[in-house]
């Protein structure tokens, strides 16, 4: 019977599946509630959560605390990404460069990007050009190194039949090393894309005035259990419609270089 | 990446010294009197050495404690799951949606949650820890045992072997899944040990940072970054050895 | 390849068991404290000059046959209501509009049972800052800008006065201690926080003072008192109680022998002697009844709520919530 049923069950790792997680927790947590009798500062109710997600939204604060998120993500991520990518591809470009880059690459990879936390708090103050500063750092490694993979990793009989067939210099970067390397890349950008959210949020939990990071670790310090659990809802919501749009830009650009579930 | 070799030695002695280079020359170019927010090199050292006297050792020691603790735990629950998932198909009907949503919570997401209900303690940084480490091994293992060779499964169930011996079958296959799950969660172990302590540490590196950070002392948090760094760096290097030496078989892929 | 899957599960086993054995050696010592029986007890205290510091100083509870821990809180309620939500500390120190900011968002996480100190919380500036008033803050850089602390509250009050709110400042989040030396290299022009951390920016020379709570407020700040998990009070009344009469204690001292009470309380807050008498003598802090003045609270709140730090729907209801005297009550009578 279990066998008949998975067949219903929805592929892993999409948004159907993702949605149905939501309701058996939802289920669950209403159960929790109900029959466990926590004190709200611990589990508050569902209803709770809703109730506060309504007057954020309704007060206007959800929206520019979203706001602030979205700038220093876009800005973090365009800045660190279009870094990574012209690195990426010098890496694989000149071995005398990738000898050069790779011990620095190495070294600053290890670096965790929140240990820059207080760093930036000390530089930049609340500004979120610290934020930026964060998120463009823990993308770029990212996208770095995996685009230099791509382009290593295109397979040298299609350079060679195309400069057989006279292709090289811009053309051949533009209509054969970057459509071959591009899932690659896409990977490494929709890895970065990811990690940048993350960065996003957990940068603002130090010395920030706004944005969603800052909105849970406020409310967190005024023991508002249901506001922070409400800042986490939104968090996953927008991490949700990021990672769905990524896999139909993807779809878009490369349909010939599908992902696989788990 | 590269392997150490004559060809590749001076580019990287030529990084080394423009990272040095390039530090000092920072720290002159953004030199302020009274406030030192760019330390250049021998002062970091400096503090270095004197918080090796003072709180370094304890630091390390909270940190350690939380990332290995977390790890472990999140790891072995992340493969008991992931079995599960991989093999068991009610676990995979009800588990795997959860996950799939979870995951879009990041783990750091939780953090202020953590805090609320452990406190400032171990347990509020250690269960990060737990959550980043189940995650990306649960993933790991559900596909390393559900994509387990047809051959081996009809060759385990013909060989009539008992549960333990069938299971140890699937493990031995999803092995390489697992450990590379086991490594990626290893990793990102070190932000989640930092990022926590930072908003409710006591002891620990991100603490060390943020009494640092609130002091002004640009050295101290340098220190934590480079020591944290070194963490990780060994860490990594630690993990590969002892998967050579404990799976021989496997091919280490070398790290990305 | 047989033989070799064999090697690595024997090894494995073997790390397996080396891996059990390491956990359940670290394991007592990572769990958190045994639940604490009644001789037993875990407080949280901020470092400043109240009674709990003073008698931890004195190590009066420990004299009496108690075994304590203490738990320093250098970031203040915030983290201290916490870790009291959580279960981990029995008794707190703090601020009464820091608790009122926190208790509005969370009922029933602590009761107030008695006042410690009065004022107590002071703004300061860098002499060459050229900050003589609160409206002189506007564009500045400020040090001590935490969300539901009462530094922050007085200084909301204090900018709500002078027309201004807190976005109209810099603000740093940054703790007492770090204050005097933050101030000194310029990194903040202006500190508020608890005595005697910003009182030692004024008595090493510094910076000025601008203001204190009772001046911002209009009379008396009720300052900082003593809150209680209420699990634990309902359970074990008789130890909040023998805790009160050492707070009692603390206070009388304070009254009738300052100087040894102020090398106590030098000592333990890591300042000097100097600026602990300052502090007192200059009445930037006061000692109090023990009895909770729910009337002065009542008003407190009310200014609070008018000001927008705190929001409750009945302020009468909620302060009758939060403080319970009847412990105080009891040992007073005495």
């Amino acid at each position: 019977m279990m066998r008949r049923l998975a067949r219903y069950l929805p592929s892993s790792g999409s948004t159907a599946s993702a949605v149905l997680g939501f309701l058996i927790l939802l289920a669950v947590w209403w159960a929790a509630v109900g029959l466990l009798h926590l004190r709200p500062v611990i589990l508050p109710s569902p209803v709770s959560v809703w109730q506060q997600l309504v007057g954020m939204v309704e007060a206007g604060t959800l929206a520019a605390d979203v706001l602030t998120s979205l700038w220093e993500l876009l800005w973090g991520f365009v800045i660190g990404s279009a870094a990574g990518v012209l690195s990426g591809m010098a890496l694989a470009r000149s071995a005398w460069l990738r000898a050069f880059l790779d011990p620095l690459v190495e070294t600053f990879r290890f670096i965790v990007p929140f240990s820059l936390v207080p760093l930036v708090v000390v530089w930049f103050g609340v500004s979120p050009a610290g934020k930026v500063f964060v998120v463009a750092y823990a993308c770029y490694f990212v996208v770095a190194i995996n685009t230099a993979s791509a382009i290593q990793g295109i397979d040298p009989l299609i350079l060679k039949a195309a400069s057989m067939l006279g292709v090289s210099g811009w053309r051949l970067l533009l209509r054969v090393v970057l459509p071959a390397a591009l899932p690659r890349i896409l990977t490494g950008l929709q890895l970065a894309l990811a990690y940048a959210w993350v960065s996003v949020i957990a940068a603002e939990y130090v010395g920030a005035s706004a944005g969603l990071g800052y909105l849970i670790t406020n409310a967190q310090s005024g023991l508002e259990t249901a506001k922070v659990m409400a800042g986490m809802v939104v968090i996953g919501a927008l991490g949700c419609v990021f990672s769905v749009t990524v896999a139909i830009v993807r779809r878009v650009l490369v349909p010939y270089a599908a992902e696989a579930g788990w | 990446m590269r392997r150490a070799g004559p060809g590749t030695r001076l580019p990287r002695l030529a990084a080394v010294v423009f990272i040095l280079g390039g530090w000092t020359l920072l720290a002159w170019i953004f030199y302020s009197p009274r406030l030192q927010l760019f330390p250049p090199p021998w002062q970091v050292a400096e503090r270095f050495a004197q918080l090796l006297h003072t709180e370094l050792p304890a630091d390390i020691a909270a940190s350690l404690a939380e990332a290995a603790g977390g790890w472990v735990i999140g790891s072995i629950l992340g493969i008991v799951l992931g079995a599960l998932i991989g093999r068991v198909q009610l676990a995979r009907l009800l588990l795997r949606p959860v996950i799939d949503f979870l995951r879009f919570i990041s783990p750091l997401a939780w953090v202020p949650l953590a805090i609320l209900w452990f406190g400032i303690g171990y347990w509020s940084k250690a269960s990060i820890i737990v959550l980043i480490s189940l995650f990306t091994v649960v993933v790991n293992t559900a596909h390393g045992m559900s994509s387990m060779d047809a051959e081996l499964r009809k060759a385990s169930s013909s060989l009539r072997l008992s549960l333990l011996q069938r299971a140890e079958v699937a493990l031995m296959s999803a092995m390489p899944d697992i450990l590379v799950g086991l490594r990626y969660a290893l990793g990102a172990a070190w932000g989640g040990v930092v990022l926590s302590e930072l908003v409710a540490g006591d002891t620990g590196i991100g603490a060390m940072e943020s009494y640092g950070g609130q002091s002004f002392d640009v050295a101290q948090i340098m220190v934590g970054m480079l020591v944290l760094a070194a963490l990780g760096y060994l860490a990594n290097w630690g993990f590969v050895q002892a998967q050579r030496r404990l799976f021989p078989w496997i091919i280490a892929n070398r790290a990305s | 390849m047989i033989r070799e899957v064999d090697v690595s599960v024997l090894r494995l086993k073997r790390l397996a068991a080396a891996a059990v054995a390491a956990m359940t050696l670290l394991l007592p010592g990572i769990g958190q404290a045994a639940p604490p029986g009644v001789r037993e007890l875990s407080i949280g205290v901020f470092p400043a000059l109240r009674p709990l510091e003073l008698i931890r100083a004195m190590h009066w509870l420990e004299d009496a046959g108690y075994k304590v821990s203490w738990h320093d809180f250098l970031q203040g309620i915030p983290p201290e209501a916490a870790a009291m939500a959580a279960g981990s500390i029995d008794f707190g120190e703090a601020d009464t509009s820091g608790i009122e900011q926190v208790a509005s968002h969370s009922p029933g996480v602590m009761w107030y049972i008695a006042d410690g100190a009065m004022n107590y919380v002071a703004l300061v500036a860098r002499k060459d800052s050229g900050i003589k008033t609160v409206a002189d803050l506007k564009g500045r850089k400020v040090g001590g800008v935490t969300p539901n602390t009462a530094p922050t509250a007085v200084l909301q009050l204090a900018l709500a006065q002078a027309g201004l709110t807190l976005h109209d400042i810099q603000g740093y989040n940054i703790i007492g201690p770090s204050q005097p030396a933050a101030l000194e290299r310029g990194a903040i022009d202006a500190a508020i926080s608890y005595v005697p951390y910003t009182a030692e920016a004024i008595t090493s020379g510094t910076s000025t003072l601008v203001t204190t709570a009772s001046v911002v407020y209009g009379k008396p700040w009720p300052g900082g008192g003593v809150i209680v998990r209420p699990a634990f009070a309902k359970a074990h009344p008789d130890v909040v109680e023998d805790l009160l009469r050492y707070v009692v204690r603390a206070e009388t001292m304070l009254r009738e022998h300052p100087q040894e009470a102020y090398k106590a309380l030098a000592a333990g807050t890591k300042t000097s002697l100097k600026n602990v008498s300052f502090c007192y003598t200059e009445g930037l802090v006061k000692p109090t009844a023990v009895l909770p003045d729910k009337a002065a609270m009542i008003a407190q709140a009310t200014v609070l709520q008018k000001f927008h730090v705190i929001n409750v729907p009945d302020v009468t209801a909620f302060i009758n919530e939060l403080v319970h005297p009847e412990f105080a009550a009891k040992v007073v009578a005495h």
